[in-house]
């Protein structure tokens, strides 16, 4: 049973004698001396991933259509309150689970949305996942596309992660996504896009 | 997972004469302990954050009944479902049962090292149910029917050829590939329909964090994320060794993971779940099951110099650090684990009877210890193992020495504390060997001696021993001898 389990290996861990633990810090990091956007872009781009800096959202939204022209993009699914087209189609759009599945694994060549924070350390973003932001957006179709504001980029994992919107509503799904998808499993060859995107494109507002 | 470790001697021999292993020894253990050492260069003082990196899991895992109380509270909370087993059938069959209930015929999985453990896979198969491996290596290795060969590539040693027979053989191509990436990317095509098909996905856990609830998994390639996405049902896998008190102490460890594992700064996914998907999300699992398996752990904890071997976090790092598994590869430990976290790891879950020749065939130089990201003594623990084993020690199945054995080390014990049955012995060796001697080099002899000499020579005896040539002239006045 399992209750049993439960209070079985828990009060065999209890009745184990205490051990030595050593006291260390947490290690410093060399700072990176460019400046945080910079930092984060030139990590980002070290990844293979492109990024497009424009000026504001309203840039944004005339720039992706030459975004999609340039890397073959017909058919796109989108979070809510990204920029729209006549080749995104929102996830609202869907009915159903079934519906979106369907046409995520099969009709998108490219998923729209938006990052919740860089991260300058490594060259970072992070996506989390509510009603309004599907999970598989940003992981069935070959390209992901993220808009991010460059007043988003903090130093650290800690800075991002501290905040309210995390500690007060942890979202059910979080993900921090550094470069395509990308494996080297057969004979040590490495290419991008072994299940997740192959290409990673951030349009960065300023 | 058949247990193959007490076939060490022979599964050495056979890679050790194998070109494809040969060929990816050479290049893959080195380039990743290269990559390693230049991502830690943005630490200043690397060797300072090793030792942070195993204050963190020593301090969790002096915690850990605690800090597993926290985490099970809040997963509970978040909507979770936790499950604990004392061992791999307990799993296994909650797995199973939960399969049944939710009428899943297919499961996609995430590279976990715990469910091999557990034998899951088998164990899933014979209930009936479809189950992919689905990281692009474990996909190689399952329809291989093989042990990983590395922890980060478990395919890596096999050629082209071999994949492409099987990918043929199993209906992932139509017709013969040689291209790596052509190939990669079949079984892309392949395993997504696995993704849209699966009713369940399984994974492992790299750290559960018992303050916020949350698990976390470290990929490259999308397929855990996938797994926790696609299907209604998420079952997370974790051993209960796996538990950090704080996200800032999962942090500081995940730095350490990536770039012990792979040479990353992070991994290219890092994927977070506190719950299953909330009301109102289109995808993500409906329900969120987690597996707390002990497998023997909770016995492993209770004395603190084996406790030690739990703080491993599995990022590989000892294995491109070790001399021995630079000859032999991942297949000769037999198991899922394989290098120095095997040789510490398997004695104390399979027993030392079963896994003598793992911790005896260590050179104790201490490499992986230095670089270890998690504060794992290998060779202290190595040692442990093999005193324990000569002391037939019964909670870890030790199997005592030989007669043979006893006799030669109690031979030893007399002459060593005799210095005329020491000065005897030695010249009757000396004498008896050197009649062996061919152009000064000793390449054999028989009985006691044998196994010796099988990947070593000696050099012929001198006439004299130290010990003569000091009496005759303590002071050290002729030169000749001096030299």
């Amino acid at each position: 049973m399992p209750g049993n389990a439960r209070d079985t290996i828990l009060s065999s861990l209890r009745r184990a004698p205490p051990g030595k633990v050593p006291d260390d810090p947490p290690a410093e990091r060399v700072i990176d001396s460019s400046g945080l956007v910079d930092a984060f872009c030139t990590r980002f781009t070290a990844q293979t991933g492109i990024v497009h800096r424009v000026g504001s959202e309203r840039e944004a939204n005339a720039f992706l259509p030459e975004i999609l022209k340039e890397h073959g993009i017909r058919r796109a699914i989108s979070a809510p309150g990204l920029p729209g087209g006549p080749d995104i189609r929102p996830q609202t759009d869907f009915s159903g689970r079934r519906d979106f599945t369907e046409a995520i694994f099969n009709d998108a060549d490219a998923g729209l949305t938006a990052a919740d924070f860089g991260v300058a350390e490594s060259g970072t973003i992070i996506l989390s996942f509510n009603r309004d932001h599907a999970r598989l957006i940003s992981l069935a179709p070959e390209i992901h596309i993220a808009v991010l504001s460059a007043a988003r980029i903090v130093p650290t994992f800690e800075d991002a992660l501290s905040q309210s919107r995390y500690i007060d509503h942890p979202p059910s799904h979080l993900v921090f996504v550094t470069g395509p998808s990308m494996t080297a499993d057969i004979q040590g060859r490495p290419f991008k896009g072994m299940h997740g995107p192959r290409k990673l494109i951030l349009i960065l507002t300023e | 997972m058949k247990v193959r470790t007490s076939q060490y001697r022979q599964i050495a021999a056979r890679e050790m004469a194998d070109a494809h292993t040969r060929r990816f020894l050479r290049l893959l253990p080195v380039r990743l302990a290269q990559r390693r050492q230049a991502a830690f260069a943005d630490y200043v003082n690397p060797a300072a954050a090793i030792r942070s990196g195993a204050a963190i899991r020593a301090k969790s895992l002096e915690n850990l009944p605690s800090l597993l109380e926290t985490f099970e509270q809040n997963a509970l909370a978040s909507g979770a479902k936790v499950f604990w087993a004392r061992d791999a059938d307990q799993a296994n069959r909650y797995i199973i049962d939960t399969a049944k209930e939710n009428g899943v015929s297919v499961v996609a999985k995430g590279k976990s090292m715990i469910s091999e453990e557990a034998g899951l896979n088998e164990a899933l198969s014979e209930a009936g149910i479809e189950t992919w491996e689905t990281d692009l290596g474990e996909f190689i290795t399952q329809l291989l029917e093989r042990p990983p060969f590395h922890i980060v590539g478990p395919a890596i040693n096999i050629p082209v050829e071999r994949i492409s027979d099987i990918f043929l053989e199993k209906g992932v191509i139509d017709s013969p590939e040689s291209d790596p990436v052509r190939l990669g990317l079949s079984a892309r095509r392949f395993l997504r329909n696995r993704f849209r098909r699966a009713g369940m996905g399984i994974t492992g856990v790299n750290m559960a964090v018992a303050e916020t609830g949350t698990l976390i998994n470290v990929e490259n390639e999308g397929n855990i994320r996938f797994c926790k996405s696609a299907p209604r049902i998420q079952v997370s896998v974790m051993s209960l060794e796996k538990v950090v008190k704080t996200t800032r102490e999962a942090l500081e460890l995940l730095r350490l993971l990536c770039r012990s594992s792979t040479g990353q700064l992070m991994s290219a996914y890092v994927s977070m779940d506190c719950g299953p998907k909330k009301e109102g999300e289109t995808d993500g699992p409906e329900q969120l099951h987690i597996v707390i398996l002990d497998n023997g752990r909770s016995r492993i904890y209770k004395d603190p110099v084996t406790r030690n071997a739990l703080q491993c976090i599995r990022c590989g790092a000892c294995l491109n650090a070790c001399p021995v598994y630079g000859q032999i590869g991942g297949y000769p430990y037999g198991w899922a684990y394989s290098g120095p976290m095997g040789q510490v790891v398997s004695p104390l879950l399979l027993g030392l009877s079963a896994t003598r020749d793992l911790f005896k065939s260590c050179t104790l130089c201490g490499t992986c210890r230095d670089i270890c990201p998690a504060g794992v003594d290998h060779p202290k623990l190595m040692l442990h193992y093999r005193s324990r084993d000569v002391a037939a020690d019964p909670l870890l199945h030790g199997s005592g020495s030989s007669l043979f054995e006893k006799t030669m080390v109690a031979a030893y014990v007399k002459a060593a504390s005799h210095p005329v049955l020491w000065e005897a012995a030695g010249r009757g060796l000396r004498s008896a060997l050197n009649l062996r001697a061919k152009d000064g080099v000793i390449k054999g002899a028989p009985g006691v001696f044998k196994n010796w000499f099988q990947s070593r020579d000696l050099p012929e005896g001198p006439s004299r021993s130290f010990r003569s040539l000091w009496d005759d002239d303590p002071e050290g006045q002729g030169d000749d001898h001096a030299r």
